[in-house]
């Protein structure tokens, strides 16, 4: 397997000097831009990155400006390292369509599992056996060019919200709780007080609802969310 | 009269505004006086009217004889003579006079010249009276005057009416336009301080609807007043995310650095158990920024309070922590929260109630109960536990700032002691109530009591 590549866009330079070298030696190609500008033009100029972090504090452009210029063009997995207690933050970033979010300072074990889950189920695509398509009341999933339409228009997901809403039709009619959605496609265990499957599904339904206003995906409270098939 | 000067300041307008009240009050007495005592003209009478009353009293004595009431006579002189007869009896004071709109000022003017001995002439504009002119007859004393009505006379009260009323209308009009034109920027200036203290910083009044006066000047001055405020909200919420990010940026360093030595070197067991302290101590410091910081955005109270449903308010705080529970195996119990809508600051709220039921859910040994009651003028959340409790003397404390209970200090739960400050200052702000006390279920109880209305 190649190695991937994982593009840092941080202004604290020390950070990203003993973060890029931790994750060379975890096996990441890395490659590193100060400030948002510089992110955003190596970002929608080259598309050979896995997967990006991407700092929220920066000057000339912060994170959520960059996202939101990111997604214009691209679906590339976006980490946000946000600063914790800031619930706006995470929020924001996951309504402009970042995959996660880490709160700053993280612990490196848990940046290396986030990582590893999302590029993980990037993986999971391209492997051949799993590309059966899915047709569920009007969402059609093509797990091979990793795409989405709903009543034959493209739904423009992102990669957690394309894995979440795999998962769902995969499931229809059943519930999924948030526990498995955060295991399966977030690749770790629900956090108390944790939101972002809330937002992804959330952006999904938003998605979903711009093509045909019906209520697709139940929400089970404190629980878990449906697809409803008609 | 000019009505409305937008362009007079408050201070002339109010100065016009009095003067001209009470040039029209000096007018309408002076009219009122006028019109009442200008046409009284007593005079002597002439001779013709001498032998006038002679001629009426023999009449009057020859209808007596024949046994006429005196209602009769009255009403036969009003038909056919020019003179009409009144006549007053002196013993019961009461006048017979024909009809007529001036009866009260007639039986006054009756009563003034009663008590004269030779007959006088009293001339008004309606009406011209002469007498008196004695007259006995069986046994009673009555007074006879003679009454000749002006013909085709202006009738002088309507006029004084119309004026009054004319005078009356205009300075209706007059209070209205200025009235209105003083209380227009100062509702707009309330509207825009109530929307200030709300925290919707970006509340000013418009001053396109203000003339260049005195509250002109006012609400300019509210508008500079209301950019510094939003000006230091700004600074203010800048300053908290720069020290947020300032403080936790040598932690994230920290943690890398951690993470490098432990990745290019292979460590020792006891190096290893270094760096797991290292990294439990830079959580906890990290953890704790978060808490100060959210206590410091808490006690400036500055974020927008809004309307909200209770149970919409709550609805997640209550989800999290029943997962919460039960991740740790506890049992949790909430009861239905009631239908009121509040006006509150939405996170502060959510995280007032959130540390309360976190800290239950933490100290607990079996379960948690959350009740939401509610009263008049309040809504009320308890938050029961079956955990340890506390003493009197630590309840009284539990709510200060880095205040941990011995309990707490031994469990070593974790936790910093800031929860239930920020708790506090959140219930604070909304005018609310909040104490521990000892659970019936037989751990330790907090309440929360905030006014419907904060």
């Amino acid at each position: 397997m190649t190695k991937a590549s994982i593009l840092i866009v941080d202004d604290d330079t020390e950070l990203t000097a003993m973060l890029s070298e931790y994750l060379h030696s975890m096996n990441f190609n890395v490659e590193v831009a100060c400030d948002g500008e510089e992110g955003l033009s190596l970002a929608t100029s080259h598309s050979h990155y896995d997967m990006i972090l991407l700092d929220v504090m920066m000057p000339k452009k912060d994170g959520f400006e960059v996202l939101k210029a990111l997604r214009q063009s691209k679906v590339t997995p976006v980490i946000m390292l946000t600063a914790r207690g800031d619930d706006y933050d995470r929020v924001l970033g996951l309504e402009f369509g970042a995959d996660d979010y880490l709160p700053k300072p993280f612990n490196h074990r848990e940046l290396i599992a986030r990582i590893q889950a999302i590029i993980r189920r990037r993986t999971q695509y391209d492997d051949k056996q799993n590309q059966s398509e899915i047709d569920v009341g009007g969402v059609y999933i093509k797990p091979s060019s990793h795409s989405a339409t709903y009543f034959g228009e493209a739904l423009n997901l992102t990669g957690t919200e394309f894995a979440t809403l795999k998962l769902l039709a995969e499931n229809k009619g059943e519930l999924v709780s948030k526990e498995a959605i955060s295991e399966k496609v977030l690749g770790r265990r629900l956090m108390e007080f944790d939101r972002s499957i809330d937002m992804h599904v959330s952006n999904i339904r938003k998605k979903m609802s711009a093509i045909r206003q019906i209520e697709r995906i139940k929400t089970v409270r404190g629980s878990g969310y449906i697809l409803l098939c008609d | 009269m000019r009505l409305s000067m937008p362009l007079f300041n408050v201070g002339t307008r109010l100065l016009i505004g009095f003067w001209v009240t009470i040039l029209v009050a000096l007018l309408c007495v002076w009219a009122i006086v006028r019109v009442s005592a200008s046409d009284l003209d007593i005079a002597k009478v002439e001779n013709s009217d001498i032998e006038r009353l002679a001629r009426a009293k023999t009449r009057i004595v020859r209808a007596f004889d024949q046994n006429q009431p005196i209602a009769r006579i009255i009403r036969n002189s009003a038909r056919n003579r020019r003179f009409s007869y009144v006549l007053y009896d002196n013993e019961t004071k009461i006048v017979f006079a024909r009809r007529s709109p001036f009866e009260k000022r007639l039986e006054r003017d009756i009563q003034r010249l009663s008590g004269q001995v030779t007959p006088l002439q009293l001339t008004r504009q309606v009406y011209r009276l002469v007498g008196p002119h004695p007259i006995n007859q069986n046994g009673k004393s009555y007074l006879l005057f003679l009454l000749e009505m002006v013909p085709n006379a202006q009738k002088p009260f309507p006029m004084v009416l119309t004026l009054l009323v004319v005078l009356f209308g205009l300075s209706l009009v007059y209070s209205f336009v200025f009235s209105k034109s003083v209380l227009r920027p100062i509702s707009a200036l309330r509207k825009a301080a109530t929307e200030l203290a709300n925290g919707q910083w970006h509340a000013r009044v418009e001053t396109e609807h203000f003339g260049k006066d005195e509250l002109g000047n006012l609400a300019n001055t509210f508008n500079a007043m209301a950019q510094r405020i939003e000006n230091n909200w700004h600074a203010q919420q800048r300053l908290l995310a720069d020290v947020s990010h300032e403080l936790r940026s040598p932690l994230a360093r920290l943690n890398m650095a951690v993470a490098l030595a432990e990745a290019n070197t292979s460590p020792s067991n006891e190096a290893k158990l270094s760096f797991q302290r290292i990294e439990k101590e830079t959580a906890k410091m990290d953890a704790l920024i978060a808490d100060v910081l959210a206590l410091s955005r808490t006690e400036a109270g500055m974020a927008k309070k809004e309307k909200i449903a209770l149970d919409k308010l709550f609805e997640e705080v209550v989800n999290n922590a029943m997962f919460e529970a039960s991740q740790k195996g506890i049992t949790f119990h909430v009861n239905d929260i009631p239908q009121v809508t509040i006006h509150c600051q939405i996170d502060a709220m959510q995280s007032a109630l959130e540390n309360v039921i976190r800290n239950a859910i933490r100290y607990t040994q079996s379960y948690v109960r959350v009740s939401f009651s509610l009263q008049p003028a309040h809504w009320v959340a308890e938050v029961h536990d079956n955990g340890g409790g506390l003493s009197h003397q630590e309840c009284e404390n539990v709510f200060k700032p880095f205040y941990r209970s011995d309990n707490a200090r031994n469990a070593q739960t974790g936790g910093i002691g800031l929860g239930l400050a920020i708790t506090q200052a959140a219930i604070h702000h909304h005018k609310g109530e909040v104490h521990a006390k000892k659970s019936d279920d037989g751990g330790l109880c907090i309440v929360i009591r905030v006014p419907v209305r904060a």
